[in-house]
């Protein structure tokens, strides 16, 4: 364990946030609470989204409460019960392409080559994927739009019914050009862009990177994306490594992000209700004695 | 006082003002603006000033594309048209009550079906597959996906068990044919393309391919239509009964200039007999004998019934053809209603009599051809008469006789809009090769030379020349 917890800590100080005292927490909320539209739009009088979440009288520090409880909690989630090492092995998610497919930065993630297969290195992926869970699960918390994103016709299929199961999108068709980058034209001028971009599989049916992962970029949306050794994992936020071939590793995936998504939203609905009953008991005792 | 108060009533006015015109464009963003100043700013501080932007019309606002009708003003055309329809049930002198329209058109077929908004409050939209935008087509596509692997994983637990179900065939397809792009368009309420249609109906014949349920052919049956009816209904002779008591069926049959009546006996052997001779005799060539036996092929019936006709007329062919339109006819009161449908659907021309097309373009004089330069073209223009096609001078000055002599001039436009005859070379002009059969020396002062069509069907003659020729005596 003490490897996986020197790259969490080491994965965590990196990139964007370079802020000591964040280290301990895992995740950050996004910049806008809620509601991600476009720049150039006015703010819409529902600028705060969990404020219809959490429809039902909640005040609005008793909503930043909720908000804020996660936050205190290192995997709030406990998403690291969800999986093991063992279990990703077992959904040969450690196969990776041949060595002529390799993809230069894909190399930091792979552990070899077995007869010319690179094996993805399991420790980084287990790493890896607890961050991306627990960063789903916070969206999820949050009432974020989640859009699941594949183009690999043979889990088409797969992916739509775990977004239908949880909740949440699904977008396994042709992505048409400005989908995300020209959304007020395509489907109207007050659209909420989805908050969190999850790929199933970054490449689309030529082996060229996905449309999505350049413009989710652009519109700074985090994307959280299982990459192979084929795959450039650069403009992903929560690149996870593992194999995106094998039916039972995507089922694996799809399952794991299902499940995060849920317990999410359970633990939401529970808070809530925690901090309403707090509430009336609260006003209950008040005006008694 | 008086100032201040008339700057006071001038703003609650105002403020009042805004606020009655909230509630009628709740999708614009800058009215949202304003009507969250004017919540905020309710009770104490309703005097507050707040500059808000004043009631502009459109101007930077993109034009739509198309027109789009909320739901508040369809409702409100449809209580005005009820108000309409018991005023005219008054003057009509009907009770208001039980007026039904019958050619009233109906403000929800004027006002096409339009799409509500897509998203809640919250700005989640409420389809699962909203971002990819053709959420009805895709979705239909996923539950259709969705059903051929149900039924492919039925089947694999059968195969695995032992036990697959034979093989039905389907004949509910037959009076009935797929739903059409525009059909389709409408039902899911969303633009097509070409390619989605063909897969998704290449899909649904799949999901028909794999033998499924009753439930997935329920599915699949509400993409389908009705064929309408044709209005012919096919007449099925009554059976009759001869003084043996074998029941037989006469009907008559034409070809060409071919006339035949046929008797189809319900028992017999597969003999034919033809104006008292055997078919075999009285057709030498294979394909005639082939015509004859189509109809009972067709059936199942081949050896079954026995037939006697009497034919005359045409030729060999054609009285061929004129007793197979007969016995198919007769066939029909032996067998039943399906299969005279079916009869009807799979086969070209069993039951029906076809004749050929008179040739009604030998009367037409020559059209001349039309020419097109690119010099005068104009890709951009619309306008219905083009500069880039002209006619040629061989019509020209025959302006005045439109309907004798140009018959095709009668939209005077380029031959791509007219029904799609392309070139106009006048299409009567068969080319005559004049073959020489044979020149007989003979003694006559003329000879013959038979002139033949090698455009024809047939080589017919179409007539001969004669050539008066010098006979010498030596030869």
């Amino acid at each position: 364990m003490a490897p996986a917890a020197a790259t969490l800590s080491r994965l965590l100080c990196a990139g964007a946030w370079r802020r000591p005292q964040l280290c301990a927490t895992v995740a950050r909320g996004p910049v806008r609470p809620g509601c991600r539209t476009l720049g150039s739009g006015p703010a819409p009088a529902v600028s705060e989204c969990e404020d219809h979440c959490g429809v039902g009288g909640l005040a609005p520090d008793v909503r930043e409460q909720v908000l804020r409880e996660p936050l205190k909690h290192a995997d709030f989630f406990n998403v690291r019960e969800l999986f093991s090492v063992r279990s990703l092995f077992e959904a040969r998610v450690h196969l990776g392409h041949k060595a002529g497919c390799r993809h230069r930065f894909m190399e930091p993630y792979i552990f070899g080559s077995r007869l010319n297969q690179d094996i993805i290195d399991l420790e980084q992926t287990a790493a890896h994927l607890q961050l991306a869970l627990n960063f789903t699960a916070h969206m999820a918390y949050r009432g974020g739009v989640i859009l699941f994103v594949s183009r690999s016709r043979q889990f088409s299929h797969l992916v739509e019914s775990t977004a239908r199961a949880c909740g949440e999108y699904a977008h396994t068709r042709y992505f048409k050009g400005g989908l995300l980058t020209n959304a007020g034209l395509l489907f109207g001028p007050a659209v909420r862009l989805p908050d969190l971009l999850i790929f199933l599989h970054t490449l689309n049916n030529v082996f060229e990177p996905h449309v999505a992962v350049r413009d989710a970029a652009k519109m700074n949306i985090p994307t959280v994306g299982v990459v192979d050794t084929n795959c450039n994992p650069c403009l992903l936020t929560y690149p996870v490594p593992g194999n995106d071939d094998s039916p039972a590793a995507v089922q694996l995936f799809c399952r794991l992000f299902r499940l995060a998504v849920s317990r999410a939203k359970e633990k939401r609905r529970q808070v809530e209700a925690l901090y309403r009953l707090q509430g009336a008991a609260g006003q209950g005792a008040g005006p008694a004695p | 006082m008086a100032a201040p108060c008339v700057s006071c009533c001038g703003a609650l006015c105002y403020r009042l003002f805004i606020g009655s015109r909230v509630t009628l464009a709740p999708r614009q963003g800058f009215w949202k603006t304003a009507a969250a100043e004017f919540q905020r700013g309710a009770g104490s501080q309703l005097l507050k000033p707040i500059h808000t932007t004043v009631v502009t019309t459109k101007k930077n606002v993109p034009v739509s594309r198309h027109e789009t009708y909320t739901e508040e003003f369809i409702k409100k055309q449809i209580e005005e048209f009820n108000i309409g329809k018991r005023h005219l049930a008054n003057m009509m002198g009907e009770d208001p009550e039980t007026f039904t329209q019958e050619d009233i058109d109906h403000p929800e077929q004027i006002f096409p079906k339009q799409r509500a908004i897509q998203w809640g409050e919250d700005g989640r939209p409420f389809h699962f597959l909203f971002y990819t935008g053709k959420q009805s087509y895709y979705a239909l596509m996923h539950e259709v996906y969705g059903k051929v692997l149900q039924v492919e994983k039925h089947q694999n637990q059968l195969q695995v068990k032992g036990v697959l179900p034979e093989k039905t065939e389907i004949r509910d397809l037959i009076g009935s044919r797929w739903l059409i792009k525009e059909e389709l368009e409408e039902m899911l309420v969303e633009k097509l393309s070409d390619q989605d249609y063909t897969q998704f109906i290449r899909l649904l014949e799949k999901l028909l391919a794999l033998q499924c349920g009753p439930a997935e052919e329920e599915f699949v049956q509400r993409f389908r239509r009705r064929v309408p009816t044709q209005s012919q209904q096919q007449l099925r002779e009554p059976v009759q009964y001869d003084e043996r008591g074998v029941a037989f069926s006469a009907c008559e049959g034409k070809r060409k200039s071919a006339r035949a009546e046929a008797v189809v006996y319900e028992q017999g052997s597969g003999r034919i007999t033809v104006n008292g001779i055997d078919y075999l005799l009285y057709f030498p060539v294979l394909q005639d004998r082939e015509q004859l036996m189509f109809p009972f092929h067709f059936l199942d019936r081949l050896g079954k019934h026995d037939v006697t006709c009497t034919v005359s007329g045409g030729g060999r062919s054609s009285q061929a053809g004129a007793i197979r339109l007969a016995m198919a006819r007769a066939l029909c009161s032996f067998v039943s209603e399906k299969e005279v449908e079916w009869m009807r659907q799979e086969t070209t021309k069993l039951l029906s009599h076809r004749s050929l097309e008179p040739c009604w373009w030998a009367d037409q004089p020559a059209t001349a051809a039309w020419l097109w330069s690119r010099k005068n073209w104009d890709p951009n223009s619309d306008v219905q008469e083009r500069a880039d096609w002209t006619q040629a001078d061989g019509c020209g000055g025959m302006g005045g006789h439109e309907n004798v002599c140009c018959p095709q001039r009668h939209g005077v436009s380029p031959p791509e809009h007219r029904g799609g005859v392309v070139s106009a070379t006048a299409p009567h002009c068969i080319r005559a090769h004049v073959l020489l059969i044979s020149i007989r020396l003979s003694h006559s002062s003329s000879q013959r030379v038979f002139i033949t069509t090698t455009d024809c069907p047939s080589t017919q003659v179409m007539g001969c020349l004669h050539i008066p020729v010098e006979t010498d005596s030596k030869h």
